[in-house]
């Protein structure tokens, strides 16, 4: 056989040249052969990677980690005991064989082998914040760990999770966690002006022990909060942002986390609210949004410019911003993980005008049209803005007599609300038009609830609404009620007019179809048929199912409002550039 | 090895569990990993191999206890050596590296529930129990430390059942082999 060509067999294995030396001993008169031979052979070390924990990190790298964890890693602030905890929860104090268990995973920007594995070989986050650990309320849900996780180890985070999923409640879980680890002891938290309050109860509700501050009142009174109150988080709305930015913005304020809610509004990177937030001096940057993409990528890219300064500019291909932003964007839809959510319903009530809108409505039209071509070059988008608010005001209410189909159609829906003890939300762009439908529904006793009431009334009011059983309606704008409240008690919803923007009916429609919806949301979208209202409709459902395509392919991303173009198109007109040929598309 | 006090046969409490396992990484071997925790399932110490491959001259050679050479002699008794803190209690779910109590003399435990058929124990293990939903087998002929590792393996369970930490190790034995064969690409 030949060895050197064919492969060793254990025979030839045997033959094989020992790598031990060998003496040979000739046994003879001289030299006895002995009854027994034994010979201790060394055993082959294997290679080993060893990584040594402590609880301030990995020990081999030294005291510099990335997170280090004090000896009382998520003891509790107070003494507690799991005899105080209710039943329900003392049992999610035992990590069974079959729950799900979340593990964290080390963000990619982590490098060194041993930090990565010191975030993986953590216990599960289930065992970390249940029962004496770390107290709730209510046990979180399975994703709710995985959000917690993704932006616990995170320095910077877009939370974008679909409105109604809990983004709150992950955020502060993960403050609460930076917090007891000590990772974090002062973070600004960042939200529009109507939620201020809303978030000091939600962190009353899941993390009663962090002490925190809400920034107002005058600009001395706000400067001492800035400047002196000890509170571990400081929430401040985007408005007063603007006006204290040389105090929020100077070196002598540190920040180891700030936090952006409805983090949309800084999606255009050069309004003034995006460059105070850019200048705060932060250690970690979280993004909190349901609506990363409203009209376009350019968007997402200015609000990485707060999460992650540098990860993406507008230059990019939509594949490329795509892969920078993939480690740092965690986005969940309720139709994904929510599949024992309660059916969200939507029906569009498509209405005809009445005949005193109907006159109203056609001579506005007509006559617009023809005002608008008569303007030649001189039409700008404005102009027909104008004359497409005219025309939906005229949908809802005819402006002579007051006549309103939509009304009538409310009233019917209403009493049935009523009669089946539930309560409805009904939302419209104007103002004036919820004052108008107040004094047509009053006896369904409504409230109401949007810029013009002042940022005091409103918590009462959204009370009086919850736990009257009198007050079956209320009446919301969007730009007020339709961002972070929780009204999931509600199962109407009805849009009487549309907004431009479907995130942003998303959003409204998400106050009452969220966690813990008592049953299934039912949406009224009213709609005149035949009507301006029909066109922007159609639209906008094609924009909805866009929106969806890019949040889940590679599909490059367009605008998902209505654009220039398609504003135009909605009249057959021609832009100053040439005629539309292809409206509304 | 947890420690009894002969007195009062009062038990220690233990303060270092050790979780072993060896992991089959498709085309290349076997990774040994081990995991020490704490009570709380905290990360004390975290030791694996790269994958080892099986030497055909000694499956011939070692024939049906080649597995066991390999797993304890080879990957686990080298793991053993690189252990500061050295646990005082060995859980596995191999039924292979049960042989380590000769090794090392620290009570080793085998979950059998989520072992392959194969890797089930011979009916005449000494010790079967379940624990937190586990069957658990050992060879442990000592009813006191018998008792004392009952007492551990439930005090262990309150917080996590005993199958959690090999996730663990797996994740990170992942881990370890996708750094190792991104480094080989580039």
């Amino acid at each position: 056989m030949d060895n050197a060509s064919s492969p060793i067999d254990w025979q030839g294995s045997l033959n094989q040249p020992t790598a031990l030396p060998v003496e040979s001993v000739v046994f003879g008169s001289n030299v006895v052969a002995p009854e027994i031979v034994s010979a201790t052979f060394r055993k082959r070390r294997r290679k080993v990677n060893s990584y040594f924990f402590s609880a301030t990190g990995v020990e081999e790298h030294g005291a510099a980690t990335d997170m280090p964890l004090p000896t009382n890693f998520f003891q509790p602030a107070a003494e507690s005991t799991s005899d105080d905890l209710p039943a329900e929860f003392s049992k999610r104090n035992q990590v069974t064989k079959d729950d799900k268990r979340t593990h964290l995973r080390a963000p990619k920007d982590v490098i060194k082998m041993g930090d990565r594995l010191f975030y993986m070989l953590q216990p599960p986050l289930e065992s970390l914040l249940s029962g004496e650990t770390m107290e709730f309320p209510f046990p979180p849900f399975d994703f709710q760990y995985a959000g917690v996780g993704f932006l616990f180890t995170r320095y910077n985070a877009i939370l974008a999770d679909e409105m109604g999923l809990g983004k709150t409640m992950q955020a502060i879980t993960s403050i609460r966690m930076l917090l007891r680890t000590r990772q974090a002891s002062k973070v600004l938290l960042i939200c529009p002006k109507p939620l201020v309050t809303n978030w000091l109860r939600e962190f009353k509700t899941w993390a009663p022990e962090i002490t925190v501050a809400a920034i107002q009142g005058n600009k001395s009174e706000r400067a001492w909060h800035w400047k002196h109150n000890r509170a571990m988080v400081k929430v401040a709305n985007y408005e007063l942002l603007i006006r204290d930015e040389a105090i929020v913005t100077s070196e002598q304020l540190q920040y180891d986390l700030c936090v952006l809610d409805e983090a949309q509004r800084v999606k255009n990177k050069q309004n003034s609210t995006s460059k105070v937030v850019k200048n705060i001096n932060r250690r970690r940057s979280w993004a909190l949004t349901g609506t990363p993409i409203e009209n376009s990528i350019n968007d997402l890219v200015g609000i990485c410019e707060f999460a992650s300064p540098g990860s993406v500019n507008q230059n990019m291909t939509v594949r490329e911003i795509k892969r920078n932003v993939s480690d740092l964007i965690l986005r969940r839809t309720k139709e994904v993980v929510m599949t024992d959510l309660p059916p969200r319903l939507m029906r569009d009530a498509e209405l005809d005008l009445s005949q005193e809108q109907a006159d109203q409505y056609f001579a506005a039209e007509n006559n617009g049209v023809i005002q608008l071509g008569e303007m030649g070059n001189e039409i700008t988008i404005n102009h027909v803005f104008e004359l497409v608010l005219r025309l939906k005001q005229i949908c809802n209410f005819d402006p002579v007599t007051g006549a309103s189909t939509k009304v009538d159609r409310l009233k019917a829906d209403l009493e049935e609300v009523a009669a089946s003890g539930q309560k409805a939300i009904v939302f419209s762009q104007w103002v004036g038009a919820i004052e108008k439908i107040a004094d047509k529904v009053q006896r369904f006793n409504p409230l109401q609830y949007h810029g013009r009431i002042p940022s005091k009334r409103r918590d009462p009011i959204l009370q009086e609404f919850k736990e009257n059983p009198d007050r079956t309606v209320l009446l919301m704008s969007y730009g007020a009620g339709s961002v972070g409240l929780n009204l999931q008690f509600c199962r109407y919803v009805f849009l009487f007019d549309r907004w431009w923007n479907p995130a942003v009916e998303d959003q409204a429609i998400n106050r009452a179809h969220r966690i813990g919806a008592a049953g299934s949301v039912t949406i009224t979208r009213m709609i005149m048929a035949g009507t301006i209202e029909q066109r922007i409709h159609d639209i906008l459902e094609e924009k909805r199912a866009l929106f969806n395509e890019i949040l889940s392919s590679d599909t490059q991303p367009t605008n998902r409002g209505l654009s220039r173009d398609e504003i135009f198109g909605l009249f057959d007109l021609t832009t100053p550039k040439g005629k539309i040929n292809n409206p509304a598309a | 090895m947890i420690a009894v006090s002969e007195n009062t046969e009062r038990i220690e409490p233990v303060e270092r569990f050790g979780f072993i396992t060896v992991v089959e990484v498709p085309e290349l071997g076997f990774a040994g990993g081990m995991l020490v925790v704490s009570p709380q399932g905290r990360p004390i110490e975290f030791h694996c191999t790269p994958p080892v491959a099986e030497n055909r001259t000694q499956k011939i050679l070692y024939g049906q206890t080649y597995r066991g050479f390999l797993f304890c002699d080879q990957i686990a008794s080298s793991i053993f050596e690189k252990s500061k803190s050295r646990p005082q209690l060995l859980i596995t779910d191999r039924a292979e590296l049960l042989a380590l109590d000769k090794i090392d003399q620290t009570p080793v435990l085998l979950l059998c529930s989520d072992a392959p058929p194969e890797d089930r124990p011979a009916e005449n293990r000494v010790a079967c129990f379940d624990v937190g939903g586990e069957r658990v087998s050992a060879q442990i002929r000592d009813d006191v430390l018998l008792s004392s590792v009952k007492y551990a393996c439930n005090e262990f369970t309150k917080s996590l059942p005993l199958v959690e930490p090999f996730e663990r190790i797996r994740l990170a034995i992942d881990e370890a082999q996708a750094v190792s064969r991104q480094a080989v690409s580039r």
